[in-house]
């Protein structure tokens, strides 16, 4: 089978792997996301309904404390320091600005080939996958993650639940005992029903059809999340709105409306989550 | 000039001297005997702990993944550079003064790749499934992913342990020979399973030498690899602070100076306890310090040469990096790290310290001590200080980390305690053969003479 | 016709070296030494200028076991990897990348180099296998032993001439 598999794929195989090639022109699907930071009131509704959509465990205060906390997706709060300068005269204190950050599912991520058992993969709808069976947990994609979105098992949380709270698990997913290394799937467990139920009705899942539940939850809207491979789907309209491709980093703006930026793409991740950067009084 | 070695040994009295290492052991052998074993068994509670509890034992947390496991395991394989350096690297430069050291420090090789071995396995979140990491044909047929510098790692590891077994063994086999010829009992049969028949005959020798001479030209490049690919698993990151091209010759230096360091360490404990002040002489202890000085400075360079690059080319996540090691929470151990592997080399310079036993072994030590802290150094407030600044946050190790950090060393050193009983720890056919070799020199032209008998006959006979 | 085996100890390599010159001087005259050994503490290659230059085929094996070692290595990296991921590159590497196929194939290559050598050694010097009786535990130490299998005809001349060249020992067994 190893053999037959070889030879048969020996051309597909032996590709650069960088964006653009005729493997990353995804077929389908390539799930991509938006998050507008002009509506993000930084809530952490997202944050809660990933804990109960995902089967994270809460970790207690201790925990937390120590950097422990498993959620997959966080409010990053950066405070403006007011320091007075030529763009900001009026109002120097800005305050707090938020980020949510989860995993940006990279095109080129860097936790994929670090990976010596290969438990992290990248899927053809442009995923970036977690075999939850198959990590030995030796934390390198973790450190070999720019953004820091993967979260390891420390201890063991299946026992953790305290009854009846086991009742609210979510079936479609596993929980995970110690050892292994989880993180943001874009509620990959949404995206197989959808993607199954349009199979069976031979078509393809419609724009808007699948939510993530942070999307869900977002109170503001400021989630928007959806099929980078169909060109009229809200997300791909708002990439080209914003300039925004892969395999091009620091898109130049032209206008000011826009706003689309990917976090540390200088890295040359190819994150697929495009920020929407936030206007402040200075910039109008 | 001092000799490295007195030329009137008689032959007989060296084999009687390294055989008497080997015999009972005193009551100081046992203490350290039942330590080491003690400290081991807090080692394996330790692990067993943390096998329990899951990898939170080890007090580790988002940002630092990795902590003091990796940058042990970085140390010990750096240890064992020392043998092939001292074995391979001095044998075909033809340098006969390490004849009577190399033994051991083929052993602390050895030794210390068992011991850096275990702990990628004990740092493992799930150490019952180590063996993914191997490839081993399975129905499924998942294979590791080679990508992975952690599969060079272990396709490097496994290899050097392997090779730096064989090639200590096959050293030895003349010196097993004659452990066989002068043993009863157990050891006798031991041995003699051990030595393979060896009986010295001019056909074994003439194969020898050319297999350990193949296998000293394969170990050299071998070594450089393994702690290039070490040097890989940072490298090989995008991680600012890890992420630097001069890390693998850096590795390198940095592994042969606490090999070095290391051998200077067992040196001096080899001559007080086994009384090899005829084989372990001065003059040998010298050039071993001179030769540890020299790479001190190649690896004082490179360290140099990397804090410049970074401050240089002022990129924004390296530099942050760089000032955190230099001024944040980590700071002491950063600069003693400078003040031990930079500047205290130089007292290796001095003579008289060269010959104050007390200090020199002070000084060996506290190498190693600079070296496991810089190997930290580049674990820790790397992974502090990342591109997000979010979960910039320290880790400090606790007791499971601190237990199998001593415990590595208690394993390391219970292995040597063991080999040192049971193997001859001074080569002595090689010294007889450098005895031989240094008295010998002038008397090749006598011999010459002689041969002219031996062409008259042939001339006859044709 | 019969053979023996004498075993001869001597002082140091001079003496036995002697010893050599003149049984090969023998040899040469009149024949009846069957095979000559010499065993020693320590290697001795300048015996061969008295022997002659005796081929080793250790390289070989070296060569032929670091050649499928960089084979191996490649076959090894390029075949699992492509095994394992029927589906898609991961982090926009490759499946098959050079830097890893080098590192394995280095790695490959001195690993089956060594063993290969290790094999190559315990075949050449015929090691694993029964020496014969005639062998003494002062060989190890610091005397020099030559065993020669000689022709019965030639048993006491080469006898005599061993212990003229100041043998302290001379061992001897009829083969059987």
């Amino acid at each position: 089978m190893t053999v037959k598999r070889m030879i048969e794929n020996w051309s597909a195989f032996r590709k650069s792997g960088q964006v653009g090639d005729e493997y990353y022109d995804h077929k389908d699907y390539r799930w991509g996301m938006v998050i507008d930071l002009n509506t993000c009131i930084g809530c952490n509704a997202c944050v809660t309904a990933c804990y109960a959509e995902n089967n994270l465990p809460v970790v207690g205060k201790e925990r937390f404390g120590r950097g422990l906390g498993m959620h997959w997706m966080r409010i990053e709060r950066y405070w403006q320091t007011g320091e007075a300068d030529e763009t900001r005269t009026r109002y120097p204190e800005q305050g707090a600005q938020y980020t949510p950050m989860m995993c940006q599912q990279c095109e080129h991520a860097p936790c994929e080939p670090v990976c010596p058992v290969a438990a992290t993969y990248h899927t053809p709808d442009g995923l970036n996958a977690q075999v939850y069976n198959r990590c030995v947990g030796s934390r390198y994609c973790s450190n070999n993650c720019p953004y820091k979105v993967r979260y390891f098992n420390f201890y063991s949380y299946t026992e953790t639940w305290p009854s009846p709270l086991e009742q609210q698990l979510n079936p479609d997913i596993s929980v995970r005992d110690k050892g292994v290394m989880e993180k943001c799937t874009f509620c990959v467990q949404r995206l197989r029903r959808a993607k199954n139920e349009a199979k069976n009705e031979h078509r393809l899942v419609n724009d808007g059809e699948v939510q993530t539940a942070c999307q869900q939850s977002c109170p503001t809207q400021a989630i928007m999340f959806g099929n980078l491979s169909d060109a009229e789907s809200r997300v791909s309209k708002s990439w080209q709105k914003h300039k925004m491709e892969f395999g091009h980093h620091e898109n130049k703006k032209q206008q000011t409306t826009q706003r689309g930026y990917r976090a540390l793409e200088e890295l040359n991740t190819e994150p697929s989550v495009m920020y929407l950067e936030r206007v402040r009084d200075e910039d109008i | 000039m001092e000799e490295d070695i007195r030329k009137d040994i008689k032959w007989a009295q060296i084999n009687r001297d390294v055989l008497h290492s080997m015999q009972r052991p005193r009551r100081v052998y046992w203490i350290m005997l039942s330590v080491c074993i003690a400290l081991v068994g807090a080692g394996a509670y330790a692990v067993a702990y943390q096998y329990n509890y899951g990898m939170g034992a080890a007090l580790l947390n988002r940002p630092q993944m990795w902590g003091l496991y990796i940058a042990t395991f970085v140390f010990w394989i750096g240890v064992s550079h020392s043998g092939t350096l001292l074995s391979a690297i001095l044998h075909i430069t033809q340098s006969d003064w390490r004849k009577p050291i190399y033994r051991s420090a083929e052993a602390m090789t050895a030794f210390s790749v068992m011991t850096a071995g275990l702990f990628p396995l004990i740092h493992l979140g799930r150490i019952w499934d180590f063996y993914w990491t191997m490839p081993y044909p399975n129905e499924r047929s998942l294979w590791p992913n080679f990508r992975s510098p952690l599969l060079w790692d272990l396709v490097a590891i496994m290899t050097y342990l392997t090779s730096s077994l064989l090639f200590l063994y096959i050293g030895m086999i003349p010196d097993l020979a004659i452990c066989r010829d002068n043993t009863t009992g157990w050891r006798h049969k031991l041995y003699g399973v051990l030595a393979l028949g060896w009986q010295g005959t001019d056909r074994q020798w003439r194969n020898f030498r050319v297999a350990y001479l193949l296998m000293a030209c394969f170990l050299i490049p071998l070594a450089v690899s393994v702690h290039s690919i070490v040097a890989s698993d940072f490298a090989m990151s995008i991680m600012p602070g890890w992420h630097v091209t001069s890390f693998p010759p850096y590795f390198v230096s940095g592994a042969l100076y606490s090999g070095c360091a290391g051998i200077i360490t067992l040196f001096i404990l080899l001559r007080y306890t086994f009384r090899y002040e005829d084989y372990l002489t001065f003059p040998i202890l010298d050039k071993v310090c001179k030769l540890t000085f020299a790479i001190a400075m190649v690896w004082t360079y490179l360290n140099l040469i990397e804090f410049a690059s970074v401050w240089y080319g002022h990129n924004m996540f390296d530099k942050e990096v760089l000032i955190e090691k230099a001024s944040g929470p980590y700071a002491p151990f950063w600069w003693s790290m400078i003040v031990l592997g930079m500047i205290l080399p130089f007292a290796l310079l001095s003579h008289r310290i060269r010959r104050n036993m007390k200090l020199l072994m002070t000084v060996s030590l506290l190498l190693n001590v600079g070296m496991w802290l810089e190997r930290w150094m580049i674990v820790s407030p790397t992974l502090a200080k990342n591109h997000e600044p979010y979960t910039w946050a320290y880790h400090w190790p606790g007791w499971v980390e601190l237990t199998i950090l001593a415990a590595s060393f208690a394993w390391f050193t219970l292995l040597f305690l063991i080999f040192v009983k049971i193997f001859p720890s001074v080569s002595m056919y090689e010294v007889k053969e450098m005895l031989y070799h240094r008295r010998h020199v002038s008397d090749r032209l006598e011999r010459e003479a002689d041969d002219d008998s031996l062409l008259v006959a042939k001339e006859e006979a044709s | 016709m019969s053979r023996y085996r004498l075993f001869a100890l001597f002082d140091n390599f001079a003496e036995a070296r002697e010893a050599i010159i003149e049984l090969k001087v023998m040899d040469l005259r009149e024949g009846g030494v069957e095979e000559m050994r010499m065993k020693s503490p320590i290697p001795h290659p300048e015996l061969e200028e008295v022997i002659g230059a005796r081929p080793v085929f250790v390289q070989r094996f070296t060569f032929i076991g670091a050649v499928l070692g960089a084979i191996g290595g490649f076959l090894l990296t390029a075949g699992l990897s492509q095994a394992t991921f029927t589906v898609q590159p991961q982090g926009g590497k490759a499946i098959i990348p050079f830097p890893t196929d080098l590192v394995i194939i280095y790695e490959g290559t001195i690993l089956l180099g060594v063993l290969a050598t290790v094999l190559g050694f315990f075949l050449g010097a015929k090691l694993l296998r029964r020496g014969g009786t005639l062998y003494s535990s002062k060989v190890s130490e610091d005397q020099v032993g030559l065993w020669v299998e000689v022709l019965d005809s030639h048993y006491d001349k080469v006898k005599t001439m061993l212990w003229s060249h100041k043998a302290n020992e001379v061992m001897e067994e009829e083969v059987p």
